[in-house]
């Protein structure tokens, strides 16, 4: 993984891509409580009031990533590894700084994909599908493959709010896996689901790695993250603290917690 | 353009944002059909209730009404069922527009999916709703022995097609104003209640003949009045007024742009916002 600021016009390579240049996030920070008053006041002010100095979330982030890339996005709290998956899924536009993206991305931030409680599982993939941008015969060529992955028999039929949220997280990840995103972002989220289901999620992301997909996954869990990522990023306080491979980046990770084990946890292994 | 590539510093581009939601119109329509199967889920009577709460409101305004102007309910029906769908399109339309970004704030929080969808997907869903309560309408005009003409038939598309594209412009910037300022939504939500009674909908333009100001205000500078009378005039097999179409014409230009350099200037800090 190269840190260096890339050139943003290269030719379309046709394979999953994203590259990150000089990427900052500055977040706009309003008292919480403030009085009618005073938020008209800021109202007639304009954008920027006496509080309104904001924090970075992001901070200078260049990054490559390649097809074939599994990368482990680890981090305290508040490092802005979510701010980071959500400026490489295309959502937020960094303040400063250019993403290139090339290729359908697929996020679970939180709650998964975009899933609607009241539709059925069936219902959920079409629109999950059609959210990847995939084509109506793409669709029904993913549509069996997506359904044997989450393996809900009988629910797959049934609206979403009768699933146990362990259910909701198999379907989602049926369809970013399945479908075809060419990027998968994912936060947390996975370490929802049972034993096997996890076994299940450990082996797809290795094959999805093996077929030249990119990865992106924020998580705690050293194990999880041993198990399918290649590379890692080590996030602290918005700035990339440390990037390469993913025993290099835990270790400076490890050593970072080690300098102050008071206030630091160490990322989770089993017991 | 590429496909599936995202430059970030290309998608403050109105263009590219429209372009996105007309490639995905798969997506937008069938989002649109859910929401609108999804209000009348597990209900006997599914979508048949909207005509049927119309068509209640429809009857016993119309008859109350009608009675209190002291005119003919026979021609007073057609006349306020017309416009009271035309209404509905329009308030409704407007109104949804103020949550467009906001109740689809984790969809626009984690994926790329073009801003303009999310209009499109409630001038969709609000016109199929209106088109469906079009046989309630004939209904009507049948009972009453209203005249369905020829001219009404080729117009009606004009005028919803006018109509449409202003509640395109203004829902769009009515979107990305109530993601920033959250005041403006209740503000919209009480000047349309106010609205509904101030323009011609429940009475008819003509009984203000005796005031010129009034009327001037009322009606021909009241957007909502020719908006109303774009949709109403040809359900009523009558052509809207010049008026109406040529302030609608312009309004659909001016506010184009209004709302493009709007989305231009503000895309890339919608989802801060959220």
């Amino acid at each position: 993984m190269v840190t260096k600021a890339p050139d943003l016009h290269l030719p379309a390579s046709g394979r999953p891509s994203i590259i990150a240049d000089g990427v900052g996030v500055q977040f706009r920070q309003w008292p919480v409580e403030a009085s009618v008053r005073e938020q008209l006041a800021r109202y007639l002010m304009g954008r920027t009031g006496p509080n309104g100095s904001g924090y970075a979330a992001l901070r200078d982030v260049s990054l490559r990533l390649a097809a074939g890339d599994r990368v482990a996005l680890i981090g305290p709290n508040g490092a802005g590894k979510t701010t980071l998956l959500r400026v490489l899924a295309g959502a937020y536009t960094p303040t400063s700084g250019r993403v290139l993206i090339e290729g359908r991305v697929a996020t679970m931030l939180n709650i998964g994909l975009y899933i609607d409680a009241h539709e059925t599982g069936l219902e959920n993939i079409e629109t999950g599908c059609l959210m990847l941008e995939m084509t109506p015969s793409e669709i029904a060529a993913a549509m069996p493959r997506i359904v044997a992955f989450a393996d809900l028999g009988d629910f797959i039929h049934r609206p979403v709010r009768t699933y146990s949220s362990g259910m909701m997280v198999r379907l989602a990840f049926a369809i970013a896996s399945e479908g075809n995103a060419d990027i998968l972002l994912i936060d947390e989220g996975i370490g929802l689901g049972d034993k096997s289901f996890k076994a299940k999620v450990r082996r797809r992301l290795q094959e999805l790695g093996a077929q030249s997909r990119l990865m992106v996954v924020a998580s705690h869990s050293a194990d999880l993250l041993r198990s399918f990522c290649n590379k890692g990023i080590f996030l602290r306080q918005g700035e990339i603290a440390f990037s390469g491979s993913l025993e290099e980046t835990i270790a400076a990770y490890d050593q970072w917690v080690t300098e102050d084990p008071e206030n630091r946890k160490p990322l989770k292994s089993a017991p | 353009m590429q496909p599936f590539r995202y430059l970030s510093t290309e998608a403050a581009n109105p263009i590219t944002d429209f372009d996105a939601t007309l490639r995905q119109w798969r997506l937008w329509l069938k989002l649109a059909w859910r929401d609108i199967r999804g209000r009348y889920r597990r209900t006997v009577l599914g979508p048949l209730w909207t005509v049927l709460g119309n068509a209640l409101m429809i009857v016993g305004m119309g008859i109350v009404y009608g009675t209190l102007w002291g005119v003919d309910i026979a021609a007073y029906l057609p006349y306020f069922c017309g416009g009271f769908l035309a209404w509905t399109l329009v308030a409704t339309t407007v109104t949804e527009s103020c949550q467009a970004f906001i109740v689809n704030s984790e969809l626009i929080k984690s994926t790329r999916l073009p801003y303009s969808a999310h209009i499109a997907r409630i001038l969709l869903r609000n016109g199929i709703v209106f088109l469906h309560n079009i046989p309630l309408h004939l209904g009507v005009c049948l009972y009453c022995g209203a005249q369905i003409t020829l001219t009404g038939v080729l117009l009606l598309p004009v005028g919803l097609g006018l109509v449409m594209l202003n509640l395109a412009w203004i829902g769009l910037v009515l979107a990305i104003v109530c993601a920033r300022y959250r005041d403006v939504a209740p503000l919209i939500a009480i000047l349309l209640q106010l609205m509904f009674f101030v323009t011609p909908v429940i009475w008819s333009a003509d009984r203000l003949q005796g005031s010129r100001f009034m009327s001037a205000l009322l009606v021909e500078a009241n957007p909502l009045h020719n908006m109303i009378d774009a949709v109403r005039a040809p359900l009523l097999g009558s052509a809207p007024t010049w008026t109406s179409i040529v302030v609608l014409s312009f309004a659909a230009a001016a506010g184009a742009l209004v709302a493009f350099e709007l989305l231009r200037r503000n895309r890339p800090r919608i989802a801060y916002w959220l």
